[in-house]
């Protein structure tokens, strides 16, 4: 027997899908099975956007995410929400790591479904390419007993305007534990989007100085008591607040609060729009 | 030894922050009350985070993390014992140029952002992961002293204003009260910095890079950095303020002239001198070490620039300056 039979093999399965704006569409379901029908793992999962000529960002579109009755998703969450940029060049691909802290267990003959949402930032067509790392299980492996499976969800503030100021916080069902166990929390993504006519861009000027914010927990416990510059919140190298042993007890959330400074620089109309997600795992016994 | 990680298992996580504009030469306190730990159980700081935005001024290329520093202090215990630049304690993230007509950023990936040259606002990111997590105790607080060199932006923009720095400690919060006479890490930064006015050799002395402690000093890195700045009265568009780049305008090169390390007892840690981007490496400027030095051990670092040096300026005599900036970071152990 190959050692490789004992550990899985290397599979990347993916595929792609147009997205028209304002419209959900969903990838071919088949690219995404593994083709012996054999169980397999997921350990990262990336999004690639393009949107031809027009500038962009992840934030355009959102992914929905199913395991047969399960969902991974509340809803359409951003591309860009899941995990770090890997390019981001505006006039080609922008591309986005999602590198699962538990790898997924798909059943044999099972599929991890992606939908994606174009939000109709721009009216451009999106074309968005979904692709997972993968490794294979040894034939007739046992069917786990229990699974660890990731939970996305994510506050999208209101578009605020570039110049005046303004406040929003998140409600209580945006970053919440919703189910009746606990959930560990991986990290929490904070991203920032300015749109004008010229397109969409998350950059730094915003975040490190127009938007100020304050974290806090649903039992009042303050992550972050001072309103504190939002890029310095989520780090400048992947847009992410690391969590290392934060769990959320069922029905516990993170309330963010959002001020928007106000500035007198001129701006072509822009508006910003902040994005904070929570991503962590719970465990589920597999029936 | 006190085992941070089972003690903070079931922690939750917290951000502190406090802000400070600095001029030339400012040397100012950060607010105490805003980086203390105010909860009622101990908390530690995982990393320090600064963020450094500049006037908006045209400014071709301008990295601020030669100049503003801070010095550390954990009740009486000190995490250096000179100011230290926030660029030599971890990688830099290359700082956003904005378009301020457009306000678009000018290069790709906001991960990392290239500077492109126009009207702009510049910003420096810098990130400290410290090399063992400082515990602070219910009620204390890891007090930053913060303060800005006289790095010559006003020469060239005699009207330019302040630094807006904010520095965050990111961390974690135990969710249950410490046992007294514990013992804990504290990290420990040397410096050893040299101003080079002609091609010369430069050599650390003794008491730069080296541990004045009584207990063993784990060194965990060597970072090396060349602040290099060219500037003009009156020429704001050929200012450069730079960290890593020297040569002509346009971030073409990254350059460290060829270095020697080696310890107090005479082991070569280079075998001669060798290019400086080979010893620190290019993307996080560090040199891994992993090394216990005694009371009194230390690194001596010598820097070959006889070869030349980068231009600072078209005046006679110029008005900038080539500097080399090289950092130990470490760890002693402390029972509080």
């Amino acid at each position: 027997m190959n050692d490789l039979d004992s550990v899985g093999w290397p599979l990347v399965l993916s595929a792609e899908v147009t997205v028209p704006s304002q419209t959900t569409q969903r990838p071919p379901q088949l690219a995404l099975m593994n083709p012996t029908g054999e169980a397999f793992r997921i350990h990262e999962i990336r999004f690639t956007v393009n949107a031809g000529t027009a500038r962009t960002t992840g934030a355009v579109v959102g992914c929905k995410l199913d395991l047969g009755s399960v969902a991974l998703t509340r809803g359409f969450i951003p591309v860009w929400n899941f995990g770090r940029v890997i390019s981001y060049d505006q006039d080609l691909n922008l591309q986005f790591s999602w590198r699962l802290q538990h790898p997924i267990h798909i059943p044999a003959n099972g599929v991890l479904q992606p939908s994606f949402q174009h939000f109709g930032l721009i009216s451009d067509s999106v074309i968005v390419r979904v692709s997972y790392f993968c490794s294979t299980l040894p034939p007739h492996s046992p069917k786990p007993r229990k699974v660890r499976l990731p939970w996305v969800t994510a506050y999208i503030g209101k578009s605020f305007s570039y110049t005046a100021a303004d406040t929003d916080q998140s409600r209580e069902t945006d970053l919440l534990n919703s189910f009746d166990t606990d959930l560990q929390i991986s990290r929490l993504v904070g991203r920032v989007n300015v749109f004008s006519a010229a397109g969409g861009n998350n950059f730094s000027l915003v975040g490190s100085q127009l938007l100020l914010t304050r974290i806090t927990l649903s039992n009042g416990d303050p992550l972050v008591r001072t309103l504190t510059p939002f890029q310095q919140i989520f780090g400048e190298d992947g847009r992410a607040w690391e969590q290392r042993n934060t769990i959320l007890k069922p029905q516990q959330f993170f309330q963010v609060f959002v001020e928007k400074q106000l500035t007198t620089d001129v701006a072509p109309q822009a508006l910003i729009q902040p994005y904070v997600s929570m991503v962590g795992y719970r465990e589920l016994e597999v029936e | 030894m006190f085992d941070i990680d089972k003690f903070f298992a079931d922690s939750f996580p917290v951000v502190l922050s406090a802000d400070a504009e600095l001029d030339e030469g400012d040397n100012k306190q950060l607010d105490v009350q805003s980086l203390s730990n105010f909860f009622d159980t101990p908390m530690v700081i995982d990393e320090i985070r600064t963020q450094i935005v500049t006037p908006n001024v045209e400014i071709e290329l301008g990295n601020f993390g030669g100049s503003v520093r801070f010095k550390l202090s954990l009740d009486r215990y000190a995490l250096s014992s000179v100011y230290i630049p926030v660029g030599c304690l971890g990688p830099t993230f290359d700082g956003a140029t904005i378009d301020s007509t457009t306000y678009q950023a000018t290069s790709n990936s906001p991960e990392s952002l290239n500077g492109a040259f126009a009207d702009a606002y510049f910003m420096g990111f810098f990130r400290w992961k410290l090399p063992r997590p400082l515990v602070v105790p219910a009620g204390m607080a890891l007090e930053a002293k913060i303060s800005r060199e006289i790095d010559g932006l006003t020469v060239a923009y005699p009207s330019a204003g302040p630094l807006s720095v904010n520095v965050a400690y990111a961390g974690r919060v135990a969710r249950r009260q410490m046992p007294s006479g514990v013992t804990i890490p504290i990290p420990w930064v040397g410096l050893f910095e040299n101003q080079f006015t002609t091609p010369s050799v430069a050599i650390s002395d003794q008491l730069d890079l080296y541990n004045p402690f009584q207990q063993p000093l784990t060194v965990q890195r060597l970072i090396g950095r060349w602040w290099n700045a060219y500037l003009a009265t009156g020429l704001p568009d050929a200012t450069r303020i730079a960290l890593d780049t020297t040569g002509t305008l346009g971030r073409d090169s990254i350059d460290f002239p060829p270095t020697q390390v080696k310890l107090f007892n005479g082991f070569y840690v280079t075998n001669g001198f060798i290019p400086g981007c080979s010893v620190f490496e290019s993307n996080t400027r560090s040199l891994g070490v992993n090394v216990d030095l005694d009371r009194g051990e230390g690194f001596e670092i010598s820097i070959d620039a006889t070869s030349g040096l980068p231009s600072t300026g078209p005046d006679n005599p110029p008005l900038g300056y080539n500097r080399s900036l090289v950092t130990m970071i470490g760890w002693r152990n402390q029972t509080l």
